[in-house]
Parts: structure tokens; sequence; C-alpha cells
């Protein structure tokens, strides 16, 4: 009997710490926290990340940004059309904003291999840097689609642009000036 | 005895398939892989990321790359496409339950039947000498008491 009892015991224990496994995993996942509540008009911190660089070696890490610079953070990938309509826009944008050192235009390449990469950065003459991601970025910033672009501040928090929040779909320079302004500002 | 035995027969199945292959195929890798976008095996796929990794996969393969240093170099460096495009579950993380949990399984329903056979045999042994342990004076008495019972 104590037996059957014990068995009884380590079958409810099992199945208690898979809930509280299945509990934290819900309570620690912040998959689409960030575009949510940026477009919803609230700050949130920004996932710190370290990614290998797309166009150079080495990696990038956003953790050295802090209190440096304000970023403007576009998610893209090379075979996604609306990538290319914008493409041109960000790259003539960051070259009018490279004299300033308060702003850092960042790329992210999700889900590209290295070579198709490179020839869509270069084919639209985009020089500032761009890391790959494996797709956790996306996740972790409730990227949708492609192209998304998102505005973070010095301190390391992703801003909310009024009236926009973050871009989603190819950004203008109008929507860019106005979010990196924003970011600066904040 | 048996569980060591039955350790070593899955070591030896499983350290071949581990190995690379210098000649890899094709379709054998496509095969293997996944497509990172639409999670669906590469050689049913034909979406653009697809696509790319497919002339990659012809390019190494015409270069003499083994089957390892591909599925190596698409998920790290310097591809980066992450570990997702093997389609295995992640040895690391929340993950790691997928590895987890049926081995686990299998270790708990081997331990249970183990001793279930051995609960039975040991009751089925302790009824034998139970059916075979009358004394004579017992049975006789059992025999007397039939017998009135019958009258």
């Amino acid at each position: 009997m104590p037996l059957r009892r014990l068995s009884q015991a380590a079958a409810v224990a099992v199945v208690a710490a898979l809930l509280a496994l299945l509990v934290w995993d819900v309570a620690n996942n912040h998959a689409g926290k960030v575009a949510k509540e940026v477009d919803t008009g609230h700050p949130y911190t920004a996932p710190l990340f370290t990614r290998p660089l797309v166009n150079g070696t080495g990696t990038f890490s956003l953790l050295s940004m802090r209190g440096k610079a304000a970023l403007v953070v576009n998610f893209w990938q090379s075979y996604c059309a609306p990538c290319t309509h914008e493409a041109r826009t960000l790259a003539a944008v960051s070259r009018e904003w490279s004299h300033n050192k308060n702003v850092v235009f960042l790329g992210i390449d999700v889900q590209d291999l290295r070579g198709p990469a490179r020839a869509f950065l270069k084919r639209f003459g985009i020089t500032y840097r761009n890391v790959s991601d494996d797709g956790s970025l996306v996740g972790r910033f409730g990227v949708t689609g492609y192209p998304e672009t998102f505005f973070i501040d010095r301190r390391g928090v992703v801003v909310p642009v009024p009236h926009v929040g973050h871009i989603i779909g190819p950004a203008t320079r109008q929507l860019l000036n106005a979010g990196i302004r924003y970011a600066l500002a904040t | 005895m048996k569980l060591v035995l039955a350790a070593a027969v899955a070591l030896a199945v499983a350290v071949p398939a581990a190995a690379c292959n210098p000649h890899p195929s094709q379709a054998g890798l496509e095969a293997q892989l996944v497509c990172p976008t639409c999670h669906t095996p590469l050689d049913e796929s034909s979406s653009p990321v697809a696509q790319q990794m497919k002339a990659y996969i012809r390019t190494r393969i015409a270069q003499g790359a083994t089957d390892c240093q591909i599925e190596d170099e698409l998920v790290g460096p310097p591809n980066n496409l992450g570990p997702a495009v093997l389609g295995v579950p992640a040895t690391h993380g929340f993950d790691l339950l997928a590895w987890v949990l049926p081995l686990g399984g299998i270790g708990v329903a081997a331990v249970a039947i183990g001793f279930g056979a051995w609960v039975w045999s040991r009751n089925r042994a302790e009824d034998e000498a139970v059916a075979s342990g009358l004394s004579p004076d017992l049975e006789r008495r059992v025999d007397e008491e039939l017998a009135r019972f019958d009258a």
C-alpha cells in the first residue's frame, strides 16, 4: 500500500513539475511583446542580442550602443519584395544621418544565406552594419512580416513613434526621419 | 544484463548513423533539412530560402564538402540559419524536453514493467506455497468440515 501511495505521489509530482515548466515558459516568453507594446504607445526595453555581422567579420552587440546612440533597426530578407522597395530609401537616409554620431542604422537579415544577403546589400548600396538572425530575434521583437523597422533610444528602449508605433512594411523617408527624431528626443 | 546489451546495440546503431558522409547526395541532404520559413522538408519546399539552400548544397557538394560540413555551415557561420533547419529539436533549453521525456518515459516504463513482473511472480510463488502448505491435520479437519456440510 505505501508503494501505491508513493507511485501516486510521484505521478502527481511529475504532472506538477510539467505544469510549472509550462507556466515558467509562458511567463518568460516575451514573443511579440515589443511590437505589441510599441504599437499601443508604450515604450519597451529592447531585448539584448549579439549577432554575427553579414557585411564584415565579428559580431554586433546591442548593449555596446547603450548610452551612445539611437538605433534604427530594420528587419529584412533578400528575397522579400517589399524589402527591395525600401532598400534604396534606407541607404539614402542612413547616408544623410551618417554625420550624426548619435544615430546608428542596423539591419537584421533574417534566415538568409550569406551570399544572397551580401549581394542584396551591394545591389542597394547599403553600407551600415547588418547582422544575421536565425529567426529568434523575430520572435523576441514580435515581427510578423518583412520589412519592419523599430527605433531604439540611447537608453536601450524601443520607442513608440507617435501615430506609427513601429514601421510595418516599406519605410518611407518621412517615417524614418520622424522615428529618428523621436528616438533622439526621448 | 539485458539492459546493458540493449544499450550496446543502440550505441552500435547510433554511432554509424552519426558519422559524416564524405559523398553526400543532394536528395539525401534535402530530405534531412527543413525550410526555416515554411517548416516543411527542403525537398518539398520551393520557397525562396529553400531554393537558396538547395543551390548552396549543390555548390558545396561539388566542392567536396561532407554532409556534416554542409549542415554546420547552414546552421552556423557563415549562413547562421539556426538549428531549426535540422528538423530536430534543440538539445538545450525548453526543447530538451522533446528528447528527455520520451527517453525518460521508456526508462520509467521499463522499470514499471520489470517491477510488475517481479511482484506478479512473487505473488504466484506465495499462492503456490499456500496451496501446497496445508498440514495433514488441517487437511483432515477441512475434509471433516466439508463432509459434515454435505450431510
